[in-house]
Order: C-alpha cells, then sequence, then structure tokens
C-alpha cells in the first residue's frame, strides 16, 4: 500500500468554483467559446421564437399561396416554401421543436438508465448480471434501425419518436453508470456507510448515483448533439413530426423534392441541424477538457 | 473484573481464486486462517502485521464487512454470524471504525455535518435541528469548532478529516472502536495530535479499541495487548511489556529488531534479518508458515506440523514449537 | 561553506521554484541550498508538502510544465545543472545521477519482463555491446542488488515480483550507470518492515562498496538515524537545519526540529501525552512572512516576521536557520 500522506493540500479542489474555473478554462479556447456562444443563440431564439420571427402564423403552418417558392430575399430571408410560408420562421420555430425534443430524449434516458446501471453496480452479482445482460441485449441493436423499429410500431408522430429514442437510448447511460458504480463501491467511504450501518438502498441514492453523475453529463451534452440528428432523421423518414409542425427534419423532407430547382428549401434546415449539432459537440468536447484533472489543473494562467 | 468484549473463535475466512478460460475454484486465498483472540472490554488490543497478515481482513470480518467461511465471533456474548440483518443493524450502533485515509473515507460531496448525520439517520429518528446540535457536540468533543460543519472533506486538512472520522464513529456512542491504521496517513506531528486524543477518548468514554497498524512506535505507546499476525495466523498474544520487552515468537521478535531506530540504546540487540520474502497468502508453506523465513528453525517439525497456540501463562499464548506448555 | 570544496558532488544553493496552478502561485521552495559530498548520504527529512521531492525534480530538471525556476544553482561536478541544455541534462540524468521513487510498480512497466526493461536501460550505457553480453550484465546488476536467481527473475514480468523484489529490481537500474549520485525518494515507505530492514542493509552495504553518494527523501527518522551520515531538515520550502546525524538527534537546534523529534511516538512516552508542534502546515499559496515557521513557533520574535533567516553555522558542521536558537530544550518541560 502506498502510504499516502494524507492532506488536500493548497492545490484542492472546491466544488463551487469548478464550474467558474471550467467556464474560465473555455472562454481561453476559441472552439469551446464557439461552442457556447452557438448553443446560447440558440437557446435565446428558442425563447423569444414567437416575437423573432416575422411570420408566425406562417410558422405555425398557415399557408400563403402568393409566395411560393420564393428564393431568399430581404423579406424572406431564407426563402419561401412550397405552400408559400417563410422558411426563416419555422427555422425559428423549430428551434424550440429541436432542443425540447433533444433534451427530453437525453433527460428521460438518463432518468432510466442511470439507476438502472448504479443498481447494478452496486448490488453485482445475479441482479446485475440480469440488469446488465438485458442493457446489452438493447445495445446489440444498431441504434437507429431500432429506434426506426419501435417509432414504426408505435406510429409517426413526434411523441412516439422521442418515445422511440428513449427506449434506445437508456441502455448508454446504464453501462456508464454501472462502471463508475464499480469503481465507487470498493471505496473506503461507501464501506464506511455499511460499517455505520446504513442500508443499502440509501447507499446506492446517497453515495453511488452521485458519483454516477459526472461522466454522464458529460456524455449527455455531446448526446444532446446526436439526439438532435436522431429526432431529425426519424422526422426525415415520416416517422416523427408530421405536416404542417416546422420541425427541421421534417423540411429537410419535403424539401428534398424541391431541391434541385429550390436549393434554399432543404439546405437551410440542413444548415440550422449542422450549426446546433457543432455548437454541442464543441461545447461536450470543452467541458471534458475541462473537468479532466490532468489537464485543467497545470493549466499556466 | 474485566469482561470479554469481543471474543473470536476458529475463524477462518478463506476466499476463492477463480481461473482459468471456464473459471473454475483453482484454490483458496487464506487470509485469516484458524485465528482465535479475544478482547477485554476498556483494553487496548492492539494487532500488529505486514501484508498478508490478514489484520485488515479479521477487522473487516468482525464488523461483518466480510463474511468468514466458518468460524464465531463473539460481541458482548452475541454471535454475529447468527443473527439476522435487523439485530445486526443494531449491533452497528455499539461497533465502529476508523480508517486509514481520511480522505477516502469521507464523501468528498457531502458537508462534515452531512458526514456526522449519517449514522444518526440510519438508526434513529431526530429532527435536523437535533442532528445538528449533536453534531456540533460531536466536533467539539475531538476539538474541532462548530464552523467546521459547513465544510467539505477536501477543505479540511489530513488531521482535521481524521477527527471528523472519529467523530462520525463516536455518534452513536458505541462500545467498541476498531482503529484501522488510524495516523499511519499522517504527518508526524499530526500522528501524535490524533494519537492524544484517541487516548483521552477513551478514557473519558470507556472505549475499547482494537488498534491495527505496522507502527510498532503507537502500539508500543497505547496498547495494553498485543497480538502479532502472520500469513492468517497468530503468532503471539500477550501483553505489550511481554511481546515488546521479551518477545517469544521468532518473528516477533524480527519484526522488532527490524524497526530502524530513532534512539538505538546500547541494550538492542543486533538486527535480524530474515531471508526471503512474505509468501502468498494463496500458497502459504507448509507446517509453521513462518519456517522458510525462520532464524529459529529447529529442523523437520517446523517444516511438517502447524504449531497451535500454545498457552505460556495467563496472559501469553504463542505458537511455535520452541515452546511446549 | 567551510568544506572542502573537492569534496563537494553536488551543490544546490538557492533555489526558488514557483508551481502556477488554478488555485494560484504555489511559492514551493523558498531558498533552498545544501550540499552533498562525495560517499555520504545526506537526508532530506521534512513532511508532506514541504518541497523535499520538488527539490530533487528540479536538480534532474523534471519538473512539471507549471513549474518555474526563479533562481538558484545546483553544481554538480563543477557545472550548474540548471543551466545546461536538454541534451547535456539527458547524459547526467539516469547516468550520473540515477533517481528511485516511492512505489516500485510503477516504476516498472507492467508489459515488459523485467529482463527486457533492463537490456533497454543498458543499450544506452553500454552501446557497442552485443545482446548476450548485455544479458550477462544485467544478471550481474541483478545479484548485486542481492536478487536471488537473477537468470529467472529476467524472465518474470514486475507483478510477479514482490514489492521488496521490485525495489531491488529498481535499484539494480539505478546502479547500472555506476552513478555517483543517487536521490531515492521514500524508497521503503511503501514496502513491509521486515523488507525495508532488508533492503536497509543492502543500501548500507552498496554504499560502502561503491563508494555511493545517496540523496535519501523520507520522513522516516529511524531510517534516517540508520542510514545517514548527515541531515538537512526542511520545513515549508526551506532548509531550517543540517547538522551530522548524531548532532542533530543529540542537540536540536531549530525548533521545528525539536518539534519533528519529540512528536516521534514510541514505547518511552507510554503513559505521557504526546509532545506536538500546535498550528499546521501553511499553505505555499500564502506563505507567512519571513521564517514560514513563525505562526507555530513558540520562541518568535519580531525579526522573524520580517525577513527569512538564513543558515548559519552555530557550531562545526552544525547549520540553524534561525534568529533565536532555544537555549534549553522547552519541549520536554
Amino acid at each position: 500500500m502506498i502510504e499516502q500522506q494524507a492532506t488536500a493540500g493548497p492545490l484542492r479542489q472546491q466544488r463551487f468554483r469548478d464550474i467558474r474555473i471550467i467556464l474560465r478554462l473555455m472562454v481561453r479556447n476559441p472552439l469551446s467559446l464557439a461552442g457556447l456562444v452557438i448553443i446560447v443563440i440558440f437557446v435565446l431564439v428558442a425563447i423569444a421564437g414567437p416575437y423573432l420571427a416575422p411570420f408566425p402564423r406562417e410558422a405555425e403552418g398557415a399557408p400563403d399561396l402568393m409566395h411560393q417558392l420564393l428564393p431568399p430575399s430581404f423579406q424572406y430571408l431564407f426563402g419561401t416554401d412550397e405552400l408559400g410560408r417563410d422558411i426563416f420562421s419555422r427555422i425559428i420555430f423549430g428551434t424550440r421543436i429541436s432542443l425540447a425534443t433533444s433534451a427530453a430524449v437525453v433527460a428521460s434516458a438518463i432518468a432510466l438508465g442511470m439507476p438502472l446501471g448504479a443498481v447494478a453496480g452496486y448490488y453485482g452479482e445475479r441482479l446485475g448480471a440480469i440488469i446488465m445482460r438485458i442493457t446489452d441485449m438493447f445495445l446489440a441493436f444498431p441504434p437507429l434501425l431500432l429506434a426506426l423499429a419501435v417509432a414504426a410500431t408505435l406510429g409517426g408522430s413526434m411523441l412516439n419518436a422521442v418515445l422511440a429514442l428513449i427506449v434506445t437510448w437508456w441502455p448508454w447511460y446504464t453501462r456508464l453508470a454501472y462502471s463508475q458504480a464499480l469503481a465507487t463501491r470498493n471505496l473506503p467511504y461507501v464501506e464506511a456507510a455499511r460499517a455505520i450501518g446504513v442500508g443499502d438502498p440509501v447507499i446506492v441514492a446517497r453515495h453511488i448515483l452521485p458519483a454516477t453523475l459526472a461522466p454522464i453529463l458529460i456524455q449527455a451534452t455531446l448526446d444532446l448533439g446526436s439526439a438532435i440528428i436522431a429526432v431529425a432523421s426519424l422526422s426525415f423518414l415520416g416517422l416523427g413530426a408530421q405536416p404542417p409542425t416546422p420541425d427541421w427534419g421534417l423540411m429537410i423532407n419535403t424539401g428534398k423534392t424541391y431541391f434541385l430547382q429550390h436549393w434554399w428549401y432543404a439546405t437551410f434546415p440542413g444548415l440550422a441541424i449542422l450549426t446546433l449539432v457543432v455548437g454541442f459537440n464543441l461545447l461536450g468536447d470543452a467541458i471534458r477538457e475541462a473537468i479532466d484533472p490532468k489537464l485543467s489543473r497545470r493549466r499556466l494562467i | 473484573m474485566t469482561s470479554t468484549l469481543v471474543d473470536v473463535k476458529d475463524l477462518k475466512v478463506h476466499f476463492p481464486i477463480r481461473s482459468g478460460t471456464i473459471p473454475r475454484v483453482t484454490g483458496h486465498v487464506k487470509a485469516v486462517d484458524d485465528v482465535s483472540l479475544d478482547i477485554n472490554a476498556g483494553e487496548v488490543f492492539g494487532l500488529v502485521g505486514e501484508s498478508g497478515s490478514g489484520k485488515t481482513t479479521l477487522a473487516r470480518t468482525i464488523l461483518r464487512l466480510i463474511e468468514p467461511t466458518s468460524g464465531q465471533i463473539l460481541f458482548d456474548g452475541v454471535d454475529l454470524l447468527k443473527i439476522g440483518k435487523g439485530e445486526l443493524k443494531r449491533t452497528r450502533k455499539h461497533m465502529q471504525v476508523v480508517f486509514q485515509n481520511p480522505f477516502l473515507s469521507l464523501n468528498p460531496r457531502m458537508t462534515v455535518r452531512n458526514l456526522i448525520a449519517e449514522p444518526f439517520k440510519a438508526h434513529k429518528k431526530i429532527t435536523e435541528e437535533e442532528i445538528t446540535q449533536r453534531a456540533s457536540r460531536l466536533l467539539k468533543l475531538v476539538g474541532l469548532s462548530e464552523e467546521h460543519l459547513w465544510k467539505y472533506s477536501i477543505e479540511l486538512s489530513g488531521g482535521q478529516a481524521q477527527r471528523v472520522c472519529i467523530a462520525r464513529a463516536l455518534a452513536l456512542e458505541p462500545k467498541f472502536v476498531i482503529l484501522d491504521e488510524p495516523t499511519s496517513s499522517l504527518d508526524v506531528s499530526v500522528q501524535a495530535q490524533i494519537l492524544n486524543l484517541l487516548k483521552e477518548l477513551q478514557k473519558t468514554l470507556g472505549l475499547t479499541y482494537l488498534l491495527i497498524t505496522h507502527d510498532l512506535g503507537v502500539i508500543e505507546y497505547i496498547a495494553d495487548r498485543v497480538a502479532v499476525m502472520y500469513l492468517g495466523k497468530i503468532a503471539e498474544v500477550g501483553t505489550f511489556e511481554q511481546v515488546f520487552g521479551d518477545p517469544a515468537h521468532p518473528y516477533t521478535e524480527a519484526l522488532l529488531s527490524a524497526v530502524p531506530k530513532v534512539d538505538p540504546a546500547p541494550t538492542d540487540k543486533a538486527r535480524i534479518i530474515l531471508r526471503g520474502n512474505i509468501p502468498s497468502p494463496a500458497n502459504p508453506p507448509s507446517g509453521c508458515r513462518f519456517h522458510t523465513r525462520c532464524h529459529k528453525y529447529i529442523g523437520d517439525i517446523c517444516r511438517d506440523v502447524e504449531p497451535n497456540l500454545t498457552t505460556l501463562s495467563a496472559t501469553r499464548k504463542v505458537a511455535c514449537h520452541l515452546y511446549k506448555s | 561553506m567551510p568544506t572542502n570544496p573537492s569534496e563537494v558532488l553536488l551543490s544546490v544553493e538557492d533555489l526558488v521554484v514557483h508551481f502556477h496552478t488554478l488555485d494560484g502561485v504555489v511559492y514551493a521552495l523558498n531558498g533552498v541550498g545544501f550540499d552533498i559530498r562525495k560517499g555520504e548520504v545526506l537526508g532530506l527529512v521534512g513532511e508532506t508538502g514541504c518541497g523535499k521531492t520538488a527539490t530533487a525534480l528540479a536538480v534532474l530538471r523534471l519538473l512539471p510544465e507549471n513549474a518555474e525556476v526563479i533562481s538558484g544553482h545546483a553544481v554538480f561536478e563543477g557545472r550548474d545543472l540548471l543551466t545546461k541544455s536538454t541534451h547535456e541534462i539527458a547524459s547526467i540524468r539516469g547516468r550520473k545521477i540515477s533517481m528511485i521513487f516511492q512505489d516500485p510498480a510503477s516504476s516498472l512497466n507492467p508489459l515488459f519482463r523485467i529482463g527486457t526493461q533492463l537490456i533497454d536501460v543498458l543499450k544506452e550505457y553500454y552501446p557497442n555491446y552485443h545482446e548476450a553480453e548485455l544479458i550477462k550484465i544485467a544478471q550481474e546488476k541483478l545479484s548485486i542488488a542481492e536478487l536471488p536467481d537473477p537468470e529467472s527473475v529476467m524472465r518474470m514480468f514486475p507483478h510477479e515480483l514482490s514489492g521488496g523484489m521490485q525495489q531491488r529490481v529498481i535499484m539494480a537500474v539505478a546502479l547500472s550507470s555506476s552513478p555517483s549520485l543517487i536521490i531515492a525518494d521514500e524508497p521503503t515507505t511503501a514496502l513491509d518492515v521486515t523488507i525495508q530492514a532488508q533492503l536497509l542493509a543492502l543500501l548500507k552495504k552498496l554504499k560502502e562498496a561503491l563508494g555511493l553518494s545517496v540523496l535519501l527523501i523520507t520522513h522516516n527518522l529511524g531510517l534516517v538515524r540508520e542510514l545517514c551520515d548527515r541531515v538537512a531538515i526542511m520545513y515549508a520550502g526551506s532548509i531550517v537545519e543540517i547538522a551530522d546525524v548524531q548532532r542533530i538527534f543529540q542537540n536540536p537546534l531549530h525548533p521545528y526540529t525539536r518539534g519533528l523529534l519529540s512528536s516521534v511516538v514510541s514505547g518511552r512516552l507510554r503513559g505521557q501525552t504526546l509532545q506536538h508542534i500546535p498550528g499546521m502546515v501553511p499553505s505555499l499559496i500564502n506563505p507567512p512572512s519571513g521564517c514560514r515557521f513563525n505562526p507555530r513557533c513558540p520562541y518568535v520574535i519580531p525579526v522573524c516576521k520580517d525577513k527569512r533567516p538564513e543558515l548559519t553555522e552555530v557550531e562545526p558542521g552544525h547549520l540553524v536557520a534561525c534568529y533565536n536558537i532555544p537555549k534549553e530544550a522547552w519541549w520536554r518541560t
């Protein structure tokens, strides 16, 4: 046993300062700053939606057959679609949908997967084995195919698309939580809790679950980007949002038919997806780097 | 009249070794092999040994953090291995533990107040108000102040963190506290403070300690009786004067002479340097486990026959063929 | 320093090192200075965080990226190690000055056999030798380190060896270039007492046989007593006392040294309350001004807070950095 001289020393990590440190580090790195800015912009757009869109009723679906398929102009920044609706306004409204659905997918998958993984990791033996084998079964399917199958069975709607994705995604978090729980359950402070007489369920809730949170949150930030693409894909395939919802994936689906003559229809929703996902990826990478204790501790200020 | 608080009888803790492509049990790590000892109420019982001696496993088994393979552990007359979960939980109030590294023993995400609250929440139904008050009193008892209640373990020094561990262990007013290398992770000057505290607490609260350490100086300073373990077995047991002043078992002799002394006395004997390494508890030597390194090896009997614990006096036992009862 | 200059192997002077961290600047080394003479074992003693490892790393230019050497000299064989190029340092590090760390397992690559790792190192020092010759030399080094059956050991992986044997392998590696100085950072702390005794005996033997100098970094005072010729006591980034080992135990002068020695736990003090130094080791991000021990020192006088005391010789071979050396032993009341 290495005789560790137990000191927290001057180089200690204070939890509350961590967030400020992370932000500081992120701001210094231009890429991560870009990611942060992108996300913030999209979130603001989502919140302020109805007030920003020049043609809010068209965004919701009201047609304007006088202005069908117009190219981008000063009035219609991204052009109009086959029903004459302003694509720019529809994209703004679509931001809400994308952010809300991806957040719902990720949050629910975590809510389902994390406790399962923590329980499997802590209890181990038979209960753990059963849970993990079921998890493995789900993981064996290519994610999008599984989502497609579930969504197709349930029928095409936004709700069903979200449900399908939750069913597909929870195992990833279970596995993350499981490995973290395995590492944590042998730590002295868990042993100490057992010696005190704390019951197992309380130990899982109080000691194991919080320890699994960190890696899961990092993964979640990256997953938000993937979730957006997944939701858009399902909508693109007709298994998600239905017309007239201004969902980006649905817009690309409809737009592809008009693509050759009217390039703007599918392009702008595509760019929206691209930008938002890149934003989440940059942010996720930055957070991961900032949280990595070896890297962050030593940066010269 | 001293009464026996903890009575360990014929305890065996064997861990199966699984190996091979189709995992089968290919052997056992005999971490604790037929150990019997008794700890009297109110005393400080020291347990020494090196790696593989089984002292840590023994401690955890007494706390029933590890399930033994066979044997009995009597706590205040009750066999801990035969009681149900409910009674075991109630018994846990009376036996607590302080581990080696305070920073690893305290959840870094919990405040000191919540860390000390944990035993209360597990056993008693008292209000949050009451918990905070009791925690505050416990902190004072171990030499910390109320302001420490709201700190996190990483904000504390090693000594302070260990004090918090001690406060937590005392929360439910236990009779018996196992101290597993309580000062080994601490700096020299802090060790002294913690030892003073432990000694004082023992006197004022009438505690019984099982003190496990490899630091012989600490044992010599504070222990009433001592047991020396080697490879899962007890080599020798006696009062501190007997074991340190006149060691009976050759291993104890070698152990004592191996420690580099800060103030050597002219009466010190020459250092005994043992040959070879400590064997693995998965594959202990035949007969007397110490025979491969023993400087007082007397012959085939050491290699072939395992010595039993022979009683030399009312307080003293040795497991060595050099002694006949 | 009034010692014959030709006897001095390594001379560290006024070493000041800062670490830049997210919590602020750590003023780790605050003017460290000491000499190591040829053939002597110098103990560098102090508690956690006092800077003993940082000192060793600074001398060998192994400090991490966020360290800044503000000033100081480490003169070895006539030249300052701190100003040499990385190329020149590489030829000294591992060859003329070797280092042994605390955890032998992390100094050995778990994926390669002992023989492979040892020969890898030997190839550097014996560049034109054949594989067969190198194997022989490797086995020789292993037997100097008193490893039983060197041939078998060569074929083993590190995890197949016990901690004591791993540390012997490390010693064999450290000795393979016939260095004049070995820096050993807590070499036996991770080992059992009986194994420690074996290694202690080996170190003594090697010191006699090879005329090695050793800088032994440790917090174990017993080890110091047994193995060292002279001792340097370190506190919060500076050396506070240097003396022959006998002298420092008989007559410790610096208040910190006295406190340290008085707090050693032993059976002799049975029944008594243990002495200890009040207070805590200071933060090195915001260290006390002047002498860093002043907040905890019972002999503090105003000048202690203004300026750090220099090491001055108070009796032959005995240096202390203190303005107010206590006249009597106040710790033992």
